[in-house]
């Protein structure tokens, strides 16, 4: 296992009178390649946990493991294993500061002692990865860039790390929907590049087409951990935590209300276009 | 009666003096009483519209005129602006007070109005936002989704004719994202004010009587929802996508299931389907 939380606990100002729950007993594991959505309403933990994951947040309760060890008991490798499990952040283009864009990204690289020579290569690997053309950005100032573009050169700064682990919190919240579907069609290509993905999101059309694991947290804990198939049928789990079907499965919900459809639930548009095309008599291709 | 752009324009100057073009000579009127949704992918002019049409911004060149007052003549502007009220995408860039009602009765009060009016309309207003209950409330503890809703309140308390509303659901969850929609809807069917809804979510502009598309600063189409929503190739076109839904629906439709064309939302394709059985 990459990462491994056993029964983690986190209380925000412990020993005084304010003290609040984030999370209790939350156990989980990331397995290299996985591709798990991490979902819940707000106020559910779900930022929390994530910087607990990445070892950027110590939990009051519970171990955190990397790899079967145990990252609070070795401080002197703390700074590898955030490298390790890079933490994209809410609204990360806050935190792009560089004058250049190929200063921001290569901001790591520079820091780490990666040899001079091979910078630009992984600064160019990094940007292409999110999509962004090296040679037409590198020069540019972050701050002249479109927000989505802005968001991009700041998840590049993570992916230039070449994390086992890449955690997104939310982070195609807020771009237009042509920019959404193209950044998580990027995330999935550094999946399918063996980079597990933990992705909090909630977008469930999203989350049915990408993730192969679906988290459900709720007040603080987990209340589902299997694949997305099984998840979207939890319609009650899903409604108490007012979260909604994908639309996909919405639509198959009331056809198989109608007991015009049956068998699987289906997750994305060519599941459900075959199942109907089937139901009503039509050959799918 | 009515906000009309003739011919409005809209440039900006860069600070190293080079010009944008955010917004084409328009020509664009909206109706007491309608429901216009204006969809675009982000730069397409959303927000530099929404901002000239209640008079944040003048416009370079041709008119914006409410109810007949030029938005370029300052003392006219400001009457506009009391007609023409405007709700932000961050709720917390517009409240100000720290108890709920208190928020609701800055603008009326700003106009000079006797207490029992301002009571009356801060009532009234917040229960069109189903927010009364709130009322002694204090803001900053209460949800994102809950402060867009006094937010709106608070300008539903001034008693504009016309609403702007920009991307009002774009900082909200799922949870505040529905409950925000959800007065909308009222907002459309009370009809006593007009709505126009800026948003890029295809879904939120699917129940407007007419929606405008922008791209790059002109007014790529105009039309009902059904009919502009569902085009594929125009929304593409405008950097924009169709439903998951209306996909489906094509997809369907090319097969031979014989599907309407125009569906925009989840349930509209699946009661389409369930009427064929």
């Amino acid at each position: 296992m990459l990462v491994e939380l056993g029964a983690v606990g986190y209380t925000y100002l412990p020993r005084s009178e304010a003290a609040a729950q984030a999370l209790a007993d939350v156990s989980l594991t990331v397995g290299s390649g996985e591709f798990i959505a991490l979902i819940g309403p707000t106020g559910s933990g779900k930022s929390t946990l994530v910087q607990i994951m990445a070892g950027l947040v110590k939990p009051t309760s519970g171990r955190v493991k990397f790899e079967g060890n145990d990252i609070w008991l070795e401080k002197a490798r703390l700074p590898e294993r955030r490298r390790l499990v890079g933490l994209v952040f809410q609204e990360p283009e806050k935190q792009l500061f560089e004058m250049t864009v190929e200063d921001d990204v290569a901001f790591w690289p520079r820091n780490a002692g990666v040899s001079a020579e091979a910078v630009p290569e992984m600064t160019r690997a990094a940007l292409e990865a999110v999509g962004l053309d090296y040679p037409s950005y590198r020069e540019r100032s972050p701050f002249t860039l479109s927000g989505g573009e802005m968001r991009r050169v700041a998840i590049a700064g993570i992916v230039v790390m070449n994390p086992r682990v890449l955690i997104l919190d939310e982070s195609t919240v807020g771009l237009d929907a042509r920019g959404r579907m193209d950044l998580a069609g990027r995330i999935r290509a550094l999946n399918q590049k063996d980079t597990a993905i933990v992705m909090v999101s909630h977008d469930m059309d999203e989350v049915a087409e990408s993730a192969d694991r679906v988290i459900m947290l709720a007040q603080g804990g987990i209340v589902f951990d299997g694949p997305p198939r099984e998840a979207f049928k939890q319609t009650d789990l899903l409604a108490g935590i007012d979260l909604e079907l994908p639309q996909v499965a919405r639509i198959a919900a009331r056809l198989r209300r109608q007991g015009l459809l049956g068998g699987r639930l289906p997750l994305t548009l060519a599941e459900i276009e075959s199942d109907i095309l089937t139901a009503f008599g039509k050959v799918p291709e | 009666m009515s906000i009309e752009l003739n011919d409005a324009s809209f440039t900006y100057t860069l600070a190293n003096g080079e010009a944008i073009k955010a917004l084409a000579p328009t020509m664009l009127t909206v109706e007491p009483g309608e429901s216009v949704a204006v969809v675009g992918s982000n730069g397409s002019g959303k927000s530099t519209l929404a901002k000239l049409m209640n008079g944040l911004l003048a416009p370079t060149t041709g008119s914006v005129t409410v109810d007949g007052l030029s938005t370029a003549n300052a003392g006219e502007m400001l009457l506009a602006r009391r007609t023409v009220g405007m709700v932000f995408q961050n709720p917390d860039n517009q409240l100000i007070a720290t108890i709920v009602e208190d928020d609701v009765a800055f603008g009326p009060e700003n106009l000079g109005l006797p207490q029992a009016e301002i009571r009356a309309r801060v009532d009234e207003s917040l229960k069109v936002v189903g927010m009364y209950e709130y009322r002694r409330h204090d803001p900053h503890y209460l949800s994102a989704g809950q402060r867009q809703k006094i937010a709106i309140a608070g300008i539903l308390a001034m008693r504009p004719r016309y609403m702007i509303m920009d991307e009002p659901t774009s900082m909200l969850d799922p949870a505040g994202r529905r409950d925000v929609l959800a007065t909308l809807a009222d907002l459309r069917r009370d009809r006593s004010v007009a709505v126009v809804h800026i948003t890029h979510v295809i879904e939120e502009a699917a129940h407007a009587d007419r929606v405008i598309v922008l791209k790059r600063g002109r007014i790529l189409a105009a039309g009902k929802p059904g009919a502009i929503l569902s085009d594929e190739i125009l929304m593409v076109e405008a950097g924009l996508y169709i439903t998951r839904a209306s996909q489906l629906a094509h997809r369907l439709a090319a097969k031979g299931v014989p599907v309407a064309s125009g569906l925009i939302t989840a349930e509209e394709v699946a009661e389409a389907l369930c009427s064929l059985s």
